[in-house]
């Protein structure tokens, strides 16, 4: 123990002595450890972290499984049957996120809330802080409607008053008792702020089911499969269920699974990319660390013959090594700690959804764990080289030296740094020109001038479609009346909306087996001219298109292909669901999701002739004024029309269209920083190994110089050393990329995994920065002063 | 072929200046054998550094074959020191990586002699100093005194009018230090000049003339006699 102190005392002795190189491995590791820290905290908070209730694991998604093999919510009669039948769970409960226009304060404010069922907190795991959970008479409806606040919701109204309970708030107009206060940090689901009561509906009504989101809390040790294949074996014997229902599968995942599972892939490629710039900056501090070993040779020849043995002397360069790495992954941390800030700013919307990704006990010990691995890996072998170095040669300068094993080993790392750098050069670039094809793609629609808002009419003041209608009419008149306004729509959902409900299409004397899935939504009159898509032919939805009016709809071009390939789609008759629908036009291609170029087929349906809008809305004027200016417009117009009624989600299509890219975006900044960092990480090798070599050269090069040789001579040689890690590293790097191409190629858009510009631009981009870490050392060789190099020895 | 007026060599700055050559004028005839002697510190590796045109950092006149050096950019005195002259080096400073052959050639390359001709002359260079059979070995697997016979053809390959050496058989034994002045002479007598730095006494009467330095200044000149080569040899 005392001599591992001594060992200690010396090491800090001795980095105190070298700063030059204590802070460059400092700083190379700092910066590798910390950009591997702040990743993690990401990955720790959305994939490893488990879900914040009691028992997380066992808290899991239950949805219908259909016969194409994707996902969709479980229909009310079956989670009834499951509630009450299956054994694999303790608790079985069904949700639907909502919102509402909360009143009564400064003026009408939009909240998130969400409609559960009996056990949504049992299966949570969470009990109210406040008061009680509902009741069975409040599950029923019976007496006056009831709701449970968050904290933030009974802070903001209450003032976080003790005696909350009992008290009313209004939501959607209709005043509602507060029954409960849940704990804080609870906001489950989608940033839940409010709990209301739902009653699910147990059969099956007209051939038609109500869905909901369905989430139940296993017994101890149930599997998954098993527990799905008693759902699926229950629902499969509900004979009152039609049998286009029993025949469904059902998917059982964890929660944590449905909420971010989605984030993995990305995930995943950033944080193998962020293994590779610690990786090069581990063969960094491991090059730093051979050179030093030659310099001390003499140092440690001289210990080993005053007695120290090879494993004493290997444990001192351990301890100095395990102390570089400390400090490296200490001041690491600041990245994380100043990181996490920026990530946050950048982060798609999916990523905000993770809460508290923070430097926390997980990701300091990550931090550490890393580091004394980073010491011991990349510190064993430069401590086993030196401590092996035998002591006669050492003491005498005679040679001969182990220089030529420490050059080649020093060469090999120098090309592995540099086929990392590649690789994260070619991965970079291809999510780059990804994003930028993403960026590029026509979305369908122009968004320019286009400012969109969202409402949710309370249900008590517009209980039926007639009332909704009159809202929505009395509100576009308003609008469309503002001097500058060009159109004005309100509909279900716009561009990039994400709200389309799909469907499998057999288009006629299709194969049913193979239907492809189309969607459709609702629109309002003058929808393709506020948005701007453009109408291939016919015309858009107007008056005409009212109840009892005969039904029509317009098509996507896609859509008009597949329904009617063998001509004109307009006045043709579409069957769709059943129903027969005059097409009156057919509208180019829109992008309907975010973060998906591809377009489902679509079919639109006009909501004043067949309603489909209800009680949400997505309000959408485009005009040749200031969105601030058309945003206070809508907020006038809405006021005086509706005064309990919150406007949310004020923004612009150019803000809507930019958010889209944002997951994209993120994932090519990010990955661009990581290979920026390994491009300068591996620079430093590689400027650190050709001054070596020259340094390791100086007599030789004073010979030549002597003997005639030019100034190109001297640079051609010195920047020859560095060619061969920069011919082996940039092959390997490149054959790296076309393996690992396939793993991403699902995560690119708009180019191939061996997009030629990308394997073309990262080598030159590498030999350009190989050529600048080469000159400077190249400059300090052309000035070798030769009398001093040959009297050198 | 040779003078020098007033060379000066200064190193350091301030109080730390220190003059290691002072006033050096100095004429060499072509075709002479010329001898720099005098105590470690005294500068005589420094004249050699600048006779070489190795060193720039200098003051004075230096005319070499009529042509001002002292005017001239380090760029164009490397273009002379290609020209004319060959270096000799007491740890003969064969490059380790490179055979004989590949050592003898590295002169004839940077002076862009064409391959043909660069191999001609090596495989002459070879047979004249009778070391073909050890064209392929590499200098680590050569005795000192044959390393020094390589560094001493490597000189001579250019075929150069000035061959500097310094201390050439430093670290040679006495029989092979004496085949290698033996060589000199020959050079010299086949019109080569020569400027050596030796400590030896043996080595400088192979000369024709010894300069004597001390602490940067020339203290003296002597004629060698003749006699005393018969009697050396």
């Amino acid at each position: 123990m005392d001599s591992l102190l001594q060992d200690l005392r010396y090491a800090v002795r001795t980095l105190l002595k070298s700063p030059g190189f204590a802070a460059a491995a400092v700083l190379t590791l700092a910066l590798g450890i910390g950009a591997n820290s702040t990743i993690f905290a990401v990955v720790h908070a959305a994939l490893l972290r488990p879900l914040p209730y009691p028992d997380p694991d066992r808290i899991v998604s239950i949805s219908t499984l259909t016969v194409f093999g994707d996902t969709k919510l479980a229909d009310e009669p079956s989670i009834a049957r499951w509630a009450d039948e299956a054994r694999s769970f303790e608790v079985i409960a069904a949700y639907w996120s909502g919102e509402a226009n909360l009143t009564g304060g400064a003026g009408p404010e939009h909240v998130r809330g969400a409609s559960v069922t009996e056990g949504f907190f049992r299966v949570m795991g969470v009990t109210p802080a406040l008061g009680r959970a509902f009741s069975e008479e409040e599950l029923r409806y019976e007496g006056a409607p009831v709701v449970i606040l968050g904290q933030g919701l009974w802070r903001r109204a209450f003032g976080g008053a003790a005696d909350v309970i009992g008290r009313t708030v209004r939501l959607d107009g209709v005043d509602h008792t507060v029954i409960g206060v849940m704990p804080a940090g609870f906001a489950f689901p989608d940033s839940a702020e409010y709990w209301r009561p739902m009653r699910l509906q147990s059969t099956v009504a007209d051939g038609s089911a109500d869905f909901s989101y369905a989430i139940g809390r296993l017994r101890p040790g149930v599997p998954l499969e098993e527990a799905r294949a008693e759902l699926e074996a229950i629902r499969r014997r509900a004979e009152d269920l039609p049998e286009r229902f029993r025949e469904l599968g059902v998917a059982v995942v964890t929660l944590h699974e449905r909420l971010h599972g989605d984030l993995r892939p990305g995930l995943l490629v950033l944080l193998g990319a962020v293994g590779c710039v610690l990786l090069i900056a581990c063969a960094n501090v491991a090059n730093l660390l051979l050179a030093r070993a030659t310099t001390r040779r003499r140092e440690l020849a001289v210990r080993s013959a005053l007695g120290a043995t090879r494993a004493r002397l290997a444990r001192q360069l351990l301890v100095e090594c395990t102390l570089l790495v400390l400090l490296g992954g200490a001041a690491g941390l600041l990245i994380p700690a100043w990181g996490l800030d920026v990530l946050e700013r950048l982060a798609p919307a999916a990523l905000a959804r993770i809460p508290e990704i923070r430097l926390d006990a997980a990701v300091l010990g990550f931090t550490f764990v890393v580091s004394i691995a980073t010491g011991l890996v990349f510190g064993l072998a430069p401590a086993f080289t030196a401590s092996r170095t035998p002591v006669q040669y050492a003491l005498k300068e005679a040679t001969p030296t182990t220089a030529g094993w420490r050059g080649r080993s020093r060469q090999a790392l120098v090309a592995a740094e540099l086929a990392l750098a590649v690789l994260l050069l070619l991965g970079a670039g291809l999510f780059l020109r990804s994003f930028h094809a993403f960026r590029a793609a026509d979305p369908g629609f122009d968004p320019e001038g286009v400012v969109t808002a969202r409402y949710w009419l309370p249900f008590a003041t517009y209980p039926d479609e007639a009332s909704q209608r009159a809202f929505r009419q009395a509100v576009l008149e308003r609008l469309r009346a503002i001097p500058g306004v060009e159109a004005a729509t309100i509909t279900r959902a716009g561009p990039l909306g994400g709200f389309h409900a799909t469907q499998q299409f057999i288009p006629p004397g299709g194969d049913p087996e193979s239907a492809p899935t189309v969607a459709y939504v609702h629109v309002g009159t003058d929808y393709f001219r506020t948005f701007g898509i453009a109408l291939r032919a016919g015309r858009e939805f107007g008056e005409q298109d009212r109840p009892g009016a005969p039904s029509v709809a317009v098509v996507s071009e896609s859509m008009a292909r597949l329904a009617f390939p063998d001509g004109p789609a307009v006045g043709q008759t579409l069957v769709f669901a059943g129903n027969a629908y005059t097409v009156v036009g057919v509208a180019a291609e829109v992008r309907q999701r975010p973060s998906i170029v591809e377009t489902w087929p679509m079919v639109y349906f006009p909501a004043e002739q067949q309603g489909g809008i209800a009680a949400y809305g997505v309000i959408a004027v485009r005009s040749r004024l200031d969105p601030a200016t058309v945003a206070a417009a809508i907020r006038a117009v809405l006021r005086d029309i509706e005064p309990e009624l919150a406007l949310y989600d004020v923004t612009t299509m150019e803000r809507t269209l930019e958010a889209s890219w944002a997951p994209r975006r993120f994932q090519a900044v990010l990955l661009g920083s990581f290979a920026v960092l390994a491009l300068v990480l591996a620079a430093f090798g590689l400027y650190a190994l050709i001054t070596y070599l020259a340094a390791q050269r100086t007599r030789e090069i004073g010979v030549r110089i002597a003997l005639g040789a030019t100034r190109a001579h001297v640079l051609r040689l010195v920047l020859g050393d560095g060619a061969l890690p920069v011919a082996v590293g940039t092959t390997l790097g490149v054959v790296g990329a076309l393996a690992l191409g396939r793993v991403v190629e699902s995560q690119l858009f708009g180019v191939t995994p061996v997009d030629p510009v990308t394997y073309l631009a990262a080598p030159l981009v590498l030999a350009a920065v190989a050529l600048l870490a080469g000159w400077l050392p190249a400059r300090r060789a052309l000035r070798t002063d030769p009398v001093r190099a040959l009297r050198v020895e | 072929m040779i003078s020098l007026r007033n060379i000066e060599k200064v190193v350091g700055e301030g109080a730390a200046r220190t003059f290691v050559l002072r006033r050096i004028t100095l004429d060499i005839r072509e075709g002479e054998f010329v001898t720099i002697m005098g105590p470690s510190g005294a500068g005589k590796s420094t004249l050699l550094g600048i006779l070489g045109m190795l060193d720039h950092d200098w003051t004075g006149e230096y005319y070499l074959l009529g042509q001002p050096v002292h005017a001239l950019k380090p760029k164009q005195r490397m273009e002379l020191n290609r020209q004319y002259i060959g270096f000799v080096f007491q740890q003969y400073h064969l490059l380790d990586t490179l055979t004989v052959a590949e050592n003898l050639e590295i002169p004839l390359s940077y002076r862009n002699v064409p391959r043909k001709e660069r191999e001609a002359r090596v495989a002459d260079i070879l047979d004249r100093f009778q070391i073909v059979g050890k064209k392929d070995l590499y200098p680590s697997q050569l005795s000192g005194g044959q390393q020094q016979l390589v560094g001493v053809a490597r000189a001579v390959i250019a075929n150069p009018k000035l061959i500097l050496a310094d201390e050439p058989t430093g670290n040679l034994h006495s029989q092979q230090a004496r085949e290698i002045m033996q060589l000199f002479k020959r050079l010299n007598q086949e019109g080569t000049t020569i400027v050596q730095v030796t400590h030896s006494e043996e080595n400088a009467s192979y000369g024709d003339r010894i300069i004597h330095l001390k602490d940067g200044w020339i203290e003296g000149e002597e004629v060698v006699e003749k006699t005393k080569v018969t009697a050396g040899a």
